[in-house]
């Protein structure tokens, strides 16, 4: 579309959306962090198409997805008692403060933005291309760019982030470009049943970290000692008739 | 000159041309791939986000196998002081050359950006098993220049080769090991992520490294008439016995572990490996990597030249296929299993729940090119170093 | 949507501009024109020639536009008005103007939940998404809003964050299903025996609420036993009044009177509701006579939990236990979706529902109510202005006359053109996939002299069309749309441009009614704009009291304004707390329309239409599924389910690159491990669905999340999705139910589809 047209996406919002996308207060250094709420989770994937819009990821890739704990997408499982369960995991990457992903890369493409909450970012200049890093993550969250970037409509991207080259990994950034801007990531700010809170998770009385004591908040594949900062909030406990 | 070797003279000369030429069309195939691969990127191959590492690992894993296995050969036999080894000392330590070249190239077609693979050198990540990996490569490659150099001089300072080889055999050792590390130190990646993994790559790389040395040595005398020793296929062969044993041992050691302790996911990777999608390429690899070879060279067998080399031969399509269990393995079973899987990667593919690997003819044709030139650097040094300096090894010797 | 390979766009330079297929017409009693079809490329000169009188001049005056077809009607379908006043109203506004036939969708659409009407005399009434939150028990039947009302989900966790229990009812472990506190499994179309049997605990138990009953509902009404009608003043004494009902007053032990301006009983009046009393007619005879709700009574006291449960397949347990927890934990509230809607006896399992609701008092009040949540199809502003300029109304026809013809029952109201239908012009719909029995509407299709399609994309649809004209998309034009679920307006605001040459539905009519009727064009087209309507709706609501009071189209261009309804906004608030009669208006119809479906002005259990009497539906009661007498359970022991996708807004979206990458993109047939072993078949094979209305072939997914004797595919997947077939809709059924034309107020009271009401059987293809 025309460049003189186009509006970055925070800019177009109305001020009641900006307002609730607001980070708020944070201190000079936090360390961000990230817990979703596994009861809220309705895996409608929002979250995952609206990482792909934000952030022109191309055909064939996706930063964000919505895994089942089931048999197959959207398809329960048996449980423990015979009773059918389902709920949902969005995985994307855990931003860990312990990150497989950065030791193992050979030029320090993959690195922790320590000006930035502790990110794990990655600056595809540097990157070679080698997929050690995908090797490394035990989560799988790393899509590499295998061909050219292809789009479903031609010459039409946002433009909130750099497109990434040819031959270089990818994955989610936290939305790094609204975190400058005072915004929270996309996935948080789109969920439709309000099952994602970001937050500092060096603050103790803030919401998250006050959401991880009061729920309880678990980490996927914690035995592996990566230190995820992605935190998952355990369902409620059914009531029977 | 008897009337036998004029006549195996004049039929080298004949075969001459042909295999250079079939080793140079080889190469340009392997660069016409390669350079159609730099322009549509990786996506001609055929990976995809949930198996990022395929054929161009399996082969650099195997060449530095190769490698290791025949320098460690060569250096331990002189360090043991063992004289059977001798006239192949130079054999052992050119095909542990080249091999290692081949290697450091073979990476080249994995990276998605080779164009910037000096990045690797400007600004070295030192956590990385990868630099190392570079780096120990590199010293490795100059001890073996260093050990030919030292070879092919006439008259070479007594003890000098034993020193060389004091260097060489740690390095060839480390330079497997370290290959090895660049699996074995990821979490996520249960079935490489064992302190066995150096170990069992070092003994596979005794069995392919020595297989290889078994099978040229007999191409080369059957080519050009070279003699490389009466009783050489008979030692060669009770060597493989060891080495064979200790793989398979190591092999076992860690099957064991894993499936009597019953971890998940280290279980759930091993299951692909023995019952699953991978157990046709394992039980084969067994059957025809390890125990036929062992069978052949544990027995009578082993005094007959033809069946020595076919064992050898056996033996290294074995570890050739271990490798490519090694990494199928833990490529196929992603830590988290969960449905709809990890995206493929290209357009109009979606999710891949239950992703396969199949090579494209872009894959091969470079594997074709780096064959052809590992096969290409042999010959010539073979032709220059191994087959007239046969004399020379005896005198020194 | 915006863009892509599908966005309808002009053909290329080369192509044909002048398309003529298989025109006919008819002039006085000479065919002037019969099947004539001609292409006329760019550029191109064509020449007709023929004798004098052979219909040249006929043909291009149909090709200019100053002929239309005078004999047949020109039928417009547009879908449901909610989600586009302006553009949608263009619709109506051209058929007004044109005097063609405009089709209704509601009721089309399966959605109309008649249980509404015939129980509480409105087309629909829902408390807004938030009051979820407010309720102690949440009730979901046949809904799965965790995937068909996804921005409204969040309201059920906070409802449940506040300590709500919630149950849900259906057939397959939806998404919903997997939040529960407690999920039932029920047999598909068997909830009004399962819930009669709820009422016979809570009946049984005392927890039902008399006061509700006495005040609000017609219970204590007396009906005259030999004729099944009620008992009215006009009955009991010479002069009386026929709009005064009678009540047995246990008080003093004889009749008393009640009226219908005011709900409530007469001070000092204690009315039975149980009980048979003799009472003496003004002619001098003596009947017997019962109040309303004894007849409901006797239904209810027959459903115990055992046979509740044998016919629904629930346990007699969970009827006990969920009775007794819904009666008690106030407020309580029932969500029922499309899924118990849309069946052949629809309107019973929703009395059934709206019974339990009405017995508990739970209507009216913040956190309960009996809500139905169905579609866009709210008129939230008074749209008359816009819709019908000079108060022309286009005659309103139900969508499924169109499908099915005449009917012996239909309502003598519905303006059925005398000589049928001639030509179809769809707007909004994706008509040849979302309609029921597709075959069918393709034999009927067959029967138009013209179809028009106008559409953004090439669906199915727009490629049977004869004329196809692009339309703009939602991000591409100014409209005022409003939902059912939250009481606000919205001004739909384009992001970007037009398209290539895509117009809207508003120009687009004003282009078409400019070259039909120039006269007409200037009077009602020339001078309007979408701004010029909402300013117009806007005015028409901006009474004191009106919904649209002091909301400008500036304030709208801000961002959303809240109607000025009650907060939260709940229905019948002003029949609960103020006596006010029933039943409350329901726009755009004027009030003396829906009253007539509420004689008793008060909420009927009871029914006295003939019809209702001569089909044993006086009170609600369970039958069977209709399609069972279609297609013989031993020939197809599946039912087939069609439910709403996650992934699509019914047909729209279905063609989403992004989405099809998590999808899949096949369709596939949900069923029961046992019912596809018995049929050898296996997770991902190809299949094929059929009954004597259609088949086609998709791919099964197995799984236990489906009822047994359950084939469940999701309606909305283009035809192209499927190996063979159209779609789900071959299979569907168009019947129409004989109870919904009792009287005939379009989208309100008229025939309401029942898709899930659909017998089939499965093979391996």
């Amino acid at each position: 579309m025309p460049e003189d047209t186009k509006v970055s996406p925070i800019e177009a919002l109305p001020e009641a959306s900006r307002e609730y996308g607001a980070i708020g207060e944070v201190s000079d250094e936090p360390r961000w962090g990230m817990a979703i709420d596994t009861e809220r989770c309705i895996g409608c994937w929002s979250c995952a198409v609206i990482c792909k819009s934000e952030n022109d990821i191309p055909l064939g890739m996706w930063w964000n997805r919505i895994l089942t704990k089931g048999d197959d997408l959207d398809t329960p499982t048996v449980g423990e008692f015979g009773g059918l369960e389902m709920s949902w995991v969005p995985l994307a990457c855990q931003h860990c403060d312990d990150p497989p992903c950065m030791k193992v890369c050979p030029t320090s493409a993959t690195f922790v933005d320590v000006e930035h909450g502790r990110l794990v970012e990655v600056n595809q200049e540097d990157c070679i291309g080698c997929r050690y890093c995908m090797a490394a993550c035990p989560y799988g969250v790393r899509v590499f760019n295998w061909g050219e970037p292809e789009y479903p409509v031609e010459g039409f991207d946002l433009g909130m982030v750099e497109p990434r080259p040819i031959g270089s990994v990818e994955k989610c950034t936290m939305c790094l470009h609204r975190l400058i801007e005072g915004q929270v990531p996309s996935c948080v700010w789109s969920c439709p049943a309000q099952a994602r809170i970001f937050g500092d998770l060096d603050d103790p009385d803030g919401e998250l970290v006050r959401a991880i004591e009061e729920r309880g908040g678990t980490q996927l594949l914690e035995e592996k000692g990566t230190k995820p900062k992605v935190y998952y909030l355990e369902p409620r406990r059914r009531r029977s008739l | 000159m008897s009337v036998v070797t004029a006549a195996r003279t004049a039929e080298r000369r004949s075969w001459g041309p042909t295999w250079y030429g079939l080793l140079t069309g080889g190469m340009v195939v392997g660069l016409a791939c390669f350079i159609y691969q730099f322009a549509h990127g990786l996506a001609v191959t055929g990976l995809s986000n949930t198996i990022s590492w395929g054929m161009y690992i399996i082969t650099f894993m195997f060449l530095v196998g190769i490698s290791a296995g025949g320098l460690i050969v060569a250096a331990g036999a002189e360090l043991v002081g063992s004289e059977r080894f001798a006239s192949l000392q130079r054999l052992a330590v050119i095909l542990s050359g080249t091999a290692i070249l081949a290697a450091a190239i073979s990476i080249l077609p994995d990276l998605g950006r080779p164009q910037f693979v000096w990045r690797m050198i400007r600004q070295p990540h030192w956590t990385s098993p990868l630099i190392w990996d570079v780096i120990i490569i590199t010293v490795y490659l100059a001890i073996a220049g260093i050990d030919l150099y030292i070879l092919t001089r006439p008259n070479r300072r007594p003890g000098l080769l034993r020193k060389v080889a004091f260097v060489a055999l740690p390095a060839a050792v480390l330079v497997h090991s370290i290959t090895a590390w660049i699996f074995g130190l990821l979490v996520a990646r249960p079935f490489w992520n064992t302190a066995l993994l150096a170990p069992l790559f070092i003994s596979s790389a005794l069995v392919s490294g020595l297989g290889l040395l078994i099978v040229t040595t007999f191409v080369v005398q059957r080519v050009t008439g070279w003699e490389p020793g009466r009783t050489v296929y008979d030692d060669l062969g009770k060597l493989m016995v060891w080495f064979i044993a200790a793989d398979g041992f190591l092999l076992f050691a860690e099957i064991l572990t894993t499936y009597a302790s019953r971890v998940p996911d280290h279980l759930k990777q091993l299951n692909v490996l023995l019952f699953g999608r991978l157990a046709p390429v394992f039980w084969a690899e067994v059957a025809i990597g390890v125990v036929v070879p062992f069978a052949i060279c544990a027995s009578g067998l082993r005094r007959r030249r033809g069946w020595v080399v076919a064992a050898g031969a056996l033996a290294m399509l074995g570890v050739f296929a271990k490798r490519i269990n090694i990494v199928m393995t833990s490529m196929f079973v992603p830590l988290v299993g969960l449905a709809p899987g990890i995206p493929n990667g290209r357009p109009g593919q979606g999710f891949a729940p239950d992703p396969i690997y199949i090579p494209t003819w872009v894959e091969l044709g470079i594997l074709v090119g780096l064959a052809s030139f590992f096969g290409l650097l042999v010959t010539l040094g073979v032709r220059q170093l191994v087959v007239p300096g046969q004399a020379g090894d005896a005198a020194v010797a | 949507m915006a863009d892509g390979p599908l966005r309808v766009a002009p053909p290329p330079a080369d192509d044909a501009v002048v398309v003529v297929r298989d025109v006919w017409k008819r002039l006085g009693t000479t065919q002037a024109l019969a099947g004539v079809s001609l292409e006329v490329q760019r550029g191109q000169v064509q020449v007709i020639m023929g004798p004098s009188g052979c219909g040249k001049s006929v043909l291009l005056k149909h090709l200019v536009g100053l002929l239309r077809p005078d004999r047949g009607t020109i039928h417009v379908f547009g879908q449901v008005p909610g989600s586009g006043y302006v553009h949608k109203g263009a619709n109506y506004r051209a058929a007004a103007v044109l005097g063609m036939s405009h089709g209704t969708s509601f009721d089309y659409n399966g959605d109309l939940p008649m249980a509404m009407p015939i129980t509480f005399g409105v087309q629909n009434a829902e408390h807004e998404a938030k009051d979820w939150a407010n309720a102690r028990f949440l009730l979901v039947v046949g809904a799965n809003p965790l995937e068909t009302r996804i921005p409204d989900a969040h309201f059920l966790f906070d409802a449940a964050a506040n300590g709500a229990r919630l149950v849900v009812i259906d057939p397959v472990f939806s998404a919903t299903a997997s939040k529960a506190d407690t999920w039932i499994r029920l047999e598909p179309g068997t909830d009004a025996a399962f819930a009669l049997g709820v009422a016979h605990v809570i009946w049984r138990e005392g927890l039902h609420d008399e006061a509700f009953l006495r005040t609000y509902t017609d219970a204590p009404l007396l009906v005259n036993e030999s004729t099944g009608k009620r008992l009215r003043e006009s009955d009991l004494t010479e002069g009386g009044s026929a709009e005064r009902f009678v009540v047995w007053d246990e008080r003093r032990g004889g009749p008393a009177t009640v009226g219908i301006d005011r709900l409530g009983m007469p001070d000092g009046v204690e009315p039975a509701l149980t009980g048979s009393y003799e009472v003496r007619l003004a002619n001098g005879a003596r009947i017997a006579a019962r109040p309303g709700f004894d007849h409901v009574r006797a239904e209810i006291e027959s459903w115990t939990p055992e046979r509740a449960a044998e016919v629904s397949g629930a346990s007699p347990e969970i009827i006990e236990k969920l009775a007794r927890a819904y009666a008690t934990e106030k407020p309580a509230a029932i969500l029922m979706g499309g899924g118990a809607n849309h069946w052949y006896h629809g309107d019973l399992i929703g009395r059934a529902y709206a019974l339990l609701a009405v017995m508990t008092g739970n209507i009216g009040r913040s956190g309960g109510g009996f809500s139905v949540y169905v579609g866009q199809y709210k008129v939230r502003v008074p749209t008359q202005p816009w819709w019908y300029p000079d108060e022309i109304k286009p005659p309103i026809i139900s969508t499924i006359y169109w499908v099915e013809g005449r009917t012996e029952t239909m309502n003598p109201a519905v303006p059925y053109p005398e000589n049928g239908f001639k030509a179809l012009f769809l707007t909004f719909s994706n008509f040849l996939l979302q309609s029921p029995n597709l075959n069918r509407v393709y034999e009927r299709l067959r029967e138009m002299e013209l179809v028009v399609v106008v559409d953004p994309q090439m669906t199915e649809t727009a490629r049977w069309a004869d004329v196809v004209l692009p339309a703009t998309t939602w991000y591409e034009k100014t409209d005022l749309v409003a939902t059912p679920l939250h009481p606000f307006l919205q001004l739909q605001q384009p992001a970007i441009p037009p398209v290539g040459e895509a117009r809207s539905e508003l120009d687009i009519w004003s282009e078409l009614v400019r070259r039909i009727d120039p006269e007409k064009w200037r009077r009602y087209f020339r001078d309007v704009d979408e701004e010029g309507a909402i300013r117009m709706m806007l005015a028409a609501g901006d009474d004191p009291g009106g919904p649209t009071e002091g909301i400008t189209l500036e304030q709208l261009r801000e961002g959303p304004v809240r109607l000025r309804v009650p907060d939260p906004d709940i229905p019948f608030k002003a029949q609960i707390e103020d006596l006010a009669p029933f039943p409350p208006v329901s726009l755009p119809a004027p009030i003396e329309a829906t009253q007539v479906f509420l004689p008793t002005r008060r909420i009927e259990l009871y029914k006295e239409e003939d019809r209702f009497l001569e089909l044993g539906e006086q009170v609600a009661t369970h039958k069977d599924p209709y399609d069972d007498g279609v297609h013989d359970p031993a020939e197809y022991p599946l039912r087939l389910l069609s439910p709403h996708s996650k992934w699509r807004i019914h047909s729209t979206y279905s063609n989403n690159p992004w989405l099809e990458e998590i999808h899949g993109g096949r369709p596939r047939v949900l069923m029961h491990p046992a019912d596809a072993e018995a049929r050898g078949i296996r997770d991902g094979d190809e299949i094929e669905v059929f009954n004597s209305r259609g088949s086609l072939k998709a791919w099964a997914h197995v799984s236990e999340a489906a009822a047994p004797g359950t084939a469940t595919l999701p309606e909305g997947w283009w035809s192209r999705y499927f190996l063979e077939g159209k779609g789900v809709n071959e299979l569907t059924s168009s019947a129409i139910n004989p109870i919904h034309e009792v009287w005939y107020v379009p989208n309100m009271w008229a025939p309401s589809t029942g898709w899930k009401d659909c017998r089939c059987e499965v093979r391996r293809a």
